[in-house]
């Protein structure tokens, strides 16, 4: 399948990543390459078979009791915060002119 | 105790010697530490470096020992710990910008671990940014070198933790492996390491990658000390939903020498195409050592070998995709320092400077298998095709008690050769996603030397049965001594002082 720049910047914009001009040169042409490599699974015949989502060998999915614990400290959780108001994240002022929803 | 320099005593050997007062864990740790002083600057295989901490911990260790307590079964043992787990108050960077910065206010659960056993974090070792890659030349800070020969790849994603117990830095350190990342460096820099399997050791403190591949474990120079830090590795986990409940093993005790009746499967597709012939004759004379031993081998094949890669690219780069969905610029890691106008915006600009050229290029591979229209047609392809991989392994295991393959198709490849290749850095793993996929244990440990360079025997077993895997490779490592050979490093480090 061919790969183009409006397909790479149509999943970068889902994936809320922002490329630069070189990135999205780049990219295009290793995504190019990698999606021609693992096309050679639709060659595979898998009619009927049921995907697998982990391979989790355990007799069966533990279970804990759910009972309260004691959390970090805010101060050491928002001590890796790039920028923090009291006990809380805080991120720039960016409300738009004419966004009042 | 021994006239040999510390840096070259195993896990077991400092353990034992320490919990018996024959040497203090603070010579132990300051031995290990000039060692690095001196030769870090040219193998670059850590990020931090945990020092003083570290001798305060030993002399802590030491305490115990003369009060009569026993400090564990790791007592004094330095261990080098992969920056993408975490470590309280410790740095952990997954080798990206986007976490440059980045201290931990909590333990991963190995590390806990370690430390209620006796163990001394002596530092972070570099990877692959995310544990993206097979060289550890995807790292946002440096490149580490291969002990062996400087101009080479130590291998990826856990390449400086590899590099470290290789060069006698730390004799034993943690990594992960999620589509080999422990086993390819351990065959390029010529040490043992084992992915277990998948729920057997907590991932709990682990940065995420692809959540159903992931996997922590261990380092060291032999099959022996392997066992004992898995053993204290191993186990269940509340604070991790897929740790699994099965009884561990008394992994030492399993350390027989005794191989006799064990049935080992060689699968073809393994020694065929994309495999250097001497790698393949390498391994298998390291399996007829095992054969004249008493153990039977036997042709077996896996079919669907060669979709492997392809499905383990689609999983881990869907899994990556979403996993990475977290660094946002808000709660931790790196905010852009532009102006923005929209909350998408910040969270874009952050994601883009934050991340390196590989990460964007497997978050573009996930997002884009994900996406509406292509879903059904690769990651739903690559889930099914992924149950074929697991039932083969499943068929063939019922047959035999465990495989041997090489760990890589080639020896350590030099720096720069496949940096801006992405498909040719991911033919270094085509021996190992299988294990992942199918959530199997599997061990890589050194079985020859080609061109000064060594070369790795993989072995994979039934799930749970780490102890069959570290019985076979001990009972080789009995029998050669392919594991005790150091790089020539060693002797240029001896005379070393601070760097």
């Amino acid at each position: 399948m061919p790969v183009t720049p409006d397909d790479v910047r149509r999943v970068a914009q889902l994936a809320s990543l922002e490329l630069d001009p070189d990135d999205e040169t780049r990219l295009v042409q290793k995504v190019q390459q990698v999606v021609e490599y693992v096309d050679r699974l639709q060659a595979v015949d898998t009619a009927g078979i049921e995907p697998l989502a982990h391979p989790y060998a355990g007799s069966s999915t533990p279970m804990r009791p759910d009972t309260a614990r004691q959390g970090l400290p805010v101060d050491e959780v928002l001590a890796n915060a790039p920028d923090r108001f009291g006990p809380f994240f805080r991120v720039p002022r960016m409300i738009e002119e004419g966004q009042d929803d | 105790m021994t006239d040999r320099p510390l840096t070259e005593l195993g896990v077991v050997e400092t353990a034992e010697a320490v919990r018996r007062g024959r040497l203090r864990a603070e010579e132990v740790t300051r031995a290990h530490l000039d060692r690095i002083a001196a030769v870090d600057g040219r193998i670059r295989a850590f990020l931090h470096v945990t020092g003083e901490a570290a001798l305060a911990r030993a002399r802590e260790i030491d305490e115990a020992v003369r009060r009569g307590a026993d400090p564990g079964p790791l007592a004094g043992v330095p261990v080098a710990v992969k920056d993408n787990i975490c470590t309280r108050g410790v740095p952990t960077t997954a080798a990206s910008r986007m976490l440059q910065g980045f201290v931990p206010p909590y333990d991963a659960t190995v590390i806990e671990r370690l430390n209620a056993a006796g163990a001394i974090i002596i530092g972070k070792t570099n990877l692959d940014e995310f544990a993206m890659g097979s060289s550890t030349e995807h790292s946002a800070f440096q490149v580490t070198a291969n002990p062996w020969d400087e101009s080479r790849v130590p291998g990826g994603s856990s390449g400086g933790s590899a590099a470290a117990v290789a060069a006698g830095e730390a004799p034993a350190a943690l990594g992960t492996d999620t589509g080999g990342s422990i086993r390819l460096p351990a065959a390029f820099c010529g040490v043992t390491g084992l992915k277990p399997t998948y729920g057997r050791v907590s991932r709990y403190g682990a940065i995420a990658f692809a959540s159903s591949l992931d996997q922590i474990g261990p380092f060291a120079r032999d099959a022996r000390d392997t066992a004992r830090l898995l053993a204290v590795l191993a186990g269940y986990d509340q604070r991790d939903s897929t740790s699994a409940q099965e009884p561990t093993a008394d992994y030492e005790g399993a350390l027989t020498g005794d191989v006799r009746g064990l049935k080992i499967g060689l699968p073809a597709e393994y020694f065929g195409e994309g495999v250097d012939s001497r790698v393949a004759q390498a391994v298998r004379e390291a399996v007829a050592v095992l054969k004249d031993a008493g153990a039977q081998v036997v042709e077996v094949s896996l079919p669907y070998t060669s979709y492997t890669l392809p499905v383990y690219h689609l999983v881990a780069t869907a899994e990556a995709s979403s996993n990475l969905a977290r660094y946002d610029g808000v709660r931790y890691g790196h905010r852009t320092s532009r102006r923005v106008t929209s909350h998408g915006d910040l969270i874009a600009r952050s994601r883009g400077e934050g991340f390196g050229p590989e990460v964007k290029l497997r978050i573009i591979l996930g997002t884009f298998a994900l996406s509406a229209g292509y879903y059904d047609q690769y990651y739903g392809k690559a889930q099914q095709v992924r149950r074929l991989i697991k039932d083969d392994f499943e068929r063939v295991l019922a047959q035999v008690d465990l495989l041997a393959t090489p760990t890589a198709p080639t020896v350590a490849f030099p720096i720069g050769e496949r940096a801006d290749d992405p498909m040719a850095m991911y033919m270094a793993d085509i021996c190992t996603t299988g294990a992942n996929l199918a959530g199997l244990p599997a061990l890589s440990i050194p079985c020859g030397f080609l061109d000064g360079l060594p070369v790795g025997l993989q072995l994979i077993g039934r799930p749970f049965d780490e102890a069959t895997l570290l019985r076979a490779a001990d009972a080789y490592q009995r029998l050669t001594d392919h594991h005790l050979r150091r790089p020539a490093l060693a002797a240029a480090g001896a005379a070393g002082g601070g760097a």
